[in-house]
């Protein structure tokens, strides 16, 4: 701890006090994630041996957070991580205007690739959510709190708990008690954090469990032995049942949204799921290679931490640039330039 | 994924003279230490051998194993896997003068809990000391949760294991479906599932894949059945072509058995007469040095009630 000066307190998260701190040799700036012993009786929390565990057997990505280092301190112990200026939710929260769509694919596409590594790597996040998207200085998105995490290859015909992801990301089979489940659950909060990057609002904003899984169906429909024949086995399945309703068309709860998003959004919001979209297949959607492309990093907003107003990065390339439009516009007029042809 | 994990990267050593050379350095590091507290009367003769240490090692990791399987409820085999993984990894770095392999054992056991997600409280884990009363077991968990730390540390965090159990049910359902010659796969199940328990009290996990000690169980108790399987390797494995990576794996198979022949419990009167001298080496140079209590009491946040000292409880009644 002596390596470090704390410069401020960022933010409280659900296993600790987090705060930025500068690393006093290297003078890089880190942010210091301190793990209390609350329930001093049963040692180090789970969550802090499953954040260690994960972040240890990966490789360094883009766009997963690195665990630079760990210490016992005082009644806990902290954990040091790169130093990210902001999360997703502050960017959707205090974006002045809608994000444009390019910005949009410029975020679900570091998104995929972190969510991607992931779970190429056996690992299950299960708590994806914006506030668990970092931004960094220099806009790059980078997915973090691996306090949920699990490794799926290792666990054979374990059981998981249910009680996992925040209510609003929460897949439909955890919320009908699933036991057994699998890295869908994360591509369906990913479904989620599309829906909302495109609304500037939670697709789903249940208030409890019961209310979020009303939320789901009142949108994606009843489901049905064919829209979802696993759901019979699922342990809630009897426990509730629902008015039926007819499924609403995608393109009326993200109105203004391209078709290619719409049917990417698509591709995660479903049932069963094992055919929801992986992260890898979602890389390589249409989405990702149409008009407008995916904005650069440097071209997405970063808004400061506590709310203060987004500073207005690089503005969005000019629209009249595009590869789709014929030459002859953007060229200049031949004829105009003739009366001045014996200057040159 | 083995292949690019800490285990692969940090834990998986040459052959047998790195790992005692390291386990010489432990031992020599410590002896450096108690001569360097210029303690009076400290003769060379008072430390434990390499050989005395190992005697004493190998008794601690048995009674762990049997703590493991006499656990209520049962502990799964990934568990007890990676909690004797932890036991080893810890003494190649440490000698069991500096750290008593009594708690440590308990620790390793405790943590892999954890880590595996076998989740028992602190209080019912040691429910398990049957021989102990309510309050020696609330001694144990306060010095499990002592050493938890610096466990996790001597770890270097690494606390992900692979077990060669799972590769081995990957290669009995392999063997099923595409190994006919083979009649009765699940018949070699008994025996390789013995040899496994058998390497997981040698250095194999420190020296090859659990693939390869998951393969040799196979290979190994088909032999003893009188069966031949080279066939498997060659066409199903498709090493037919790549004579030189069979040869090393026949090599890692032939290492492997060797260790697994070398093995033995030491006998109980050397176990004695080392225990007795260990038991002197801890109370003359007891190390205080505990990380995590450190930690509390630099912060004075927990006012803890003084320890007891280790003698309070022996082994002998721990199970």
């Amino acid at each position: 701890m002596e390596q470090y000066s704390i410069l401020g307190r960022i933010g409280e998260g659900a296993h600790g006090i987090v705060f930025q701190a500068k690393h006093i040799e290297t003078g890089e700036t880190v942010a210091l994630k301190k793990v209390a012993l609350r329930k001093l009786e049963d040692g180090i929390p789970n969550q802090a041996v499953r954040e260690i565990k994960a972040l240890q057997e990966i490789e360094d990505n883009q766009h997963v957070v690195k665990l630079k280092d760990f210490f016992p301190h005082g009644t806990g112990f902290v954990l040091v991580f790169d130093f990210m200026l902001s999360d997703l939710s502050e960017v959707i929260r205090n974006s002045q205007r809608p994000l444009t769509p390019a910005q949009v694919k410029g975020y679900m596409m570091m998104l995929l690739k972190g969510v991607a590594f992931l779970h190429q790597n056996s690992i299950m996040h299960r708590d994806l959510k914006p506030a668990n998207l970092l931004i960094s200085s220099s806009g790059h998105l980078k997915v973090a709190d691996f306090g949920l995490a699990r490794l799926f290859s290792d666990q054979g015909e374990r059981l998981y708990s249910h009680q996992v992801a925040t209510r609003w990301y929460r897949a439909p089979e955890l919320l009908y008690g699933a036991r057994k489940y699998d890295e869908g659950v994360d591509l369906w909060a990913v479904g989620c954090i599309f829906g909302e990057l495109l609304n500037s609002s939670p697709l789903f904003p249940g208030e409890n469990d019961i209310e979020q899984l009303c939320c789901v169906l009142r949108v994606l429909g009843t489901p049905t032995r064919e829209s979802w024949p696993e759901m019979v086995e699922l342990p809630d399945y009897n426990k509730i049942t629902f008015k039926e309703n007819p499924a609403i068309p995608l393109e009326e709860i993200v109105p203004d949204t391209c078709p290619q998003a719409v049917d990417l959004l698509c591709r995660f919001l479903v049932y069963p799921s094992r055919r929801r979209c992986s992260a890898t297949q979602a890389l390589i959607h249409p989405f990702f290679f149409s008009s407008p492309l995916p904005a650069h990093h440097s071209e997405l907003p970063i808004p400061q931490r506590g709310g203060r107003p987004p500073r207005q990065r690089l503005q969005a390339p000019p629209t009249d640039f595009s590869v789709d439009l014929p030459l002859q516009n953007s060229v200049v007029d031949p004829a105009l330039l003739r009366p001045h042809a014996p200057c040159l | 994924m083995f292949h690019n994990s800490s285990q692969k990267k940090f834990w998986t050593f040459k052959n047998e003279g790195e790992l005692e050379q390291m386990r010489y350095m432990a031992n020599e590091k410590f002896r450096r230490k108690a001569l360097e507290s210029g303690k009076p009367g400290v003769g060379d003769f008072t430390f434990l051998d390499r050989h005395e240490e190992d005697a004493l090692f190998r008794h601690y990791e048995r009674r762990l194993l049997d703590f493991c399987n006499a656990f209520k409820p049962a502990m799964p085999k990934a568990v007890v896997g990676t909690a004797i993984m932890y036991f080893r990894r810890f003494y190649l770095n440490n000698s069991i003068m500096e750290h008593h392999p009594r708690i440590i054992m308990l620790t390793c056991a405790y943590l892999s809990c954890k880590v595996d997600e076998f989740n028992v409280s602190s209080t019912q884990f040691v429910g398990n000391l049957l021989q102990e009363s309510p309050a020696g077991q609330e001694r144990v968990v306060e010095q499990i949760l002592e050493y938890e730390l610096l466990l996790i540390q001597q770890l270097n965090f690494h606390l992900v294991v692979h077990n060669p159990y799972r590769p081995m049910e990957g290669l009995l359902i392999d063997l099923k479906t595409r190994y006919p010659t083979l009649e009765n796969p699940e018949s070699l199940r008994k025996s390789a599932d013995d040899f496994l328990t058998q390497a997981a009290m040698t250095d194999a996990g420190l020296l090859f894949s659990p693939s390869q000690i998951a393969l040799t169980a196979i290979l190994n108790s088909a032999s003893r059945a009188g069966l031949k399987m080279e066939s498997y390797l060659t066409e199903c494995l498709g090493l037919k072509e790549d004579k030189e990576t069979l040869m090393k794996m026949y090599d890692s198979m032939k290492r492997m058995k060797t260790l697994l022949k070398k093995y033995e419990l030491p006998k109980q009167e050397e176990v004695n007469a080392y225990k007795h001298k260990l038991e002197r080496i801890h109370a003359e140079f007891a190390t205080s040095s505990n990380k995590r209590k450190r930690g509390y009491e630099e912060d004075g946040h927990v006012a803890k009630e003084p320890r007891l000292t280790e003698e309070d409880w022996t082994d002998e009644d721990l199970l």
